[in-house]
């Protein structure tokens, strides 16, 4: 008797399995679920695409801008991205339960910070002298990595923010920081990152150029 | 003592971020030796080309994290036979960003009439361009985040540290080596 039914169970569970499965991995679920975060998505990047069609003027003033505009996008998108889900990992291990004096989160956003400005200025002269590597215009190191340090760290500044604003919401309101923190930061990301570039390389062009 | 201390991310994270800075300077250039053609003849490609390499990043992604979940639940294993899960996978990601590729051509069609931006780009030519960027730009995608998920299963690295900043930023190089072989198939340049 008690044989049989430690069958049955085991085939309930089978059942159960193959039935999440089946949900889980059906085309269906899948599309539903991420279509419309995915079109959000869209939308923010035909804003950071507006905001550098926006910057033809400033293109055509600091030769080699071009250059570090995807470079400073990735950079920043790398960085908050994975600081985003290091907070979600942390909450979902209950190291976060208070936002003030945390040192989880400080020196997570301290590394995050270093970071952006380490790469900044790896990415101004990288950008610099591959362009003129080419044989191509570049408004000089100076221009470039100042551009690219501005940009960088002000931009990382900002998202660390807005990381750890939506890393308390999420801790608050209950939900799996992982669905939302990183898509959020990423498509955000994006629209803060272009606005700062455009925003610098006006300084820049200010300040030196003009 | 915190779990998370300063030094040991930074460590952890800079050869990943070197090598996405060295291929994303890549993708910089490509724009910056196509100058000419963004700023002076088709300033529209400007609006379209960060939400199109964005949507082939994405779905990437979307595909990585799902590869990984389910090695990591061990509904998958590392050997390159042919499931369900992965095919699914692979079938939604795809339907996902042919469907936002050809919305963004439509998005960015009108767009340029509300900005009044001279180009002799119709609809149909922006919504073709964006559509065949995408699918290109995606069978390149999935194809690496296949290898490189189940790779770095194999090999016990954790593909989410790994998968996704890769990922994305040769997501990036693709998407804009696809933007100007295809505008250069239909006769623009």
């Amino acid at each position: 008797m008690s044989e049989d039914q430690g069958v049955m169970i085991e085939e309930d569970i089978e059942d159960y399995i193959e039935e999440y499965i089946e949900e889980y991995a059906s085309v269906r679920s899948i599309v539903r679920e991420a279509l419309p975060f995915e079109i959000i998505c869209m939308l923010g990047g035909v804003l950071a695409g507006i905001i550098l069609f926006g910057m033809v003027e400033e293109i055509a003033s600091i030769p080699g801008l071009l250059v570090i505009v995807p470079a400073v996008m990735a950079m920043r998108g790398n960085i908050s991205c994975a600081l985003g889900s290091r907070l979600g990992s942390a909450i979902h291990m209950g190291l976060i339960t208070k936002i003030e004096r945390n040192p989880e989160l400080t020196n997570n956003i301290m590394a995050s910070l270093s970071l952006s400005f380490i790469l900044a200025v790896i990415l101004g002269f990288l950008g610099h002298y591959v362009t003129v590597f080419m044989g191509l215009q570049s408004a000089g190191p100076f221009i470039i990595v100042s551009i690219t340090v501005m940009s960088g760290v002000i931009s990382g500044i900002i998202l660390a923010g807005v990381a750890v604003l939506l890393a308390t919401m999420a801790f608050r309101f209950g939900l799996d920081p992982d669905n939302i923190i990183t898509p959020a930061i990423g498509t955000i990301g994006d629209i803060v990152t272009m606005l700062l570039i455009f925003a610098s390389s006006k300084v820049m062009i200010w300040l030196f150029i003009a | 003592m915190a779990f998370y201390s300063v030094r040991k991310i930074i460590e952890n994270s800079i050869p990943v971020l070197m090598f996405t800075a060295i291929i994303s300077i890549a993708s910089g250039q490509m724009l910056n030796v196509n100058q000419g053609v963004l700023v002076g003849s088709f300033p529209v490609f400007l609006i379209m080309i960060p939400p199109l390499i964005k949507v082939g990043g994405d779905t990437g992604s979307i595909l990585g994290a799902r590869l990984s979940s389910a090695l990591h639940l061990g509904l998958i294993d590392s050997g390159l036979k042919r499931s369900p899960v992965i095919d699914n996978s692979i079938i939604a990601s795809f339907i996902i960003g042919i469907t936002t590729c050809i919305l963004l051509g439509v998005v960015v069609w009108v767009i340029q009439i509300i900005l009044s931006i001279n180009s002799n780009i119709g609809p149909l030519a922006i919504v073709t361009i964006s559509t065949v960027v995408g699918a290109i730009q995606m069978l390149i995608m999935f194809s690496m985040t296949i290898l490189i998920a189940l790779f770095s299963h194999r090999f016990g690295m954790d593909p989410d540290d790994t998968v996704i900043p890769i990922i994305t930023t040769s997501g990036d190089f693709f998407g804009i080596l696809c933007i100007f072989m295809v505008i250069n198939w239909v006769g623009l340049i």
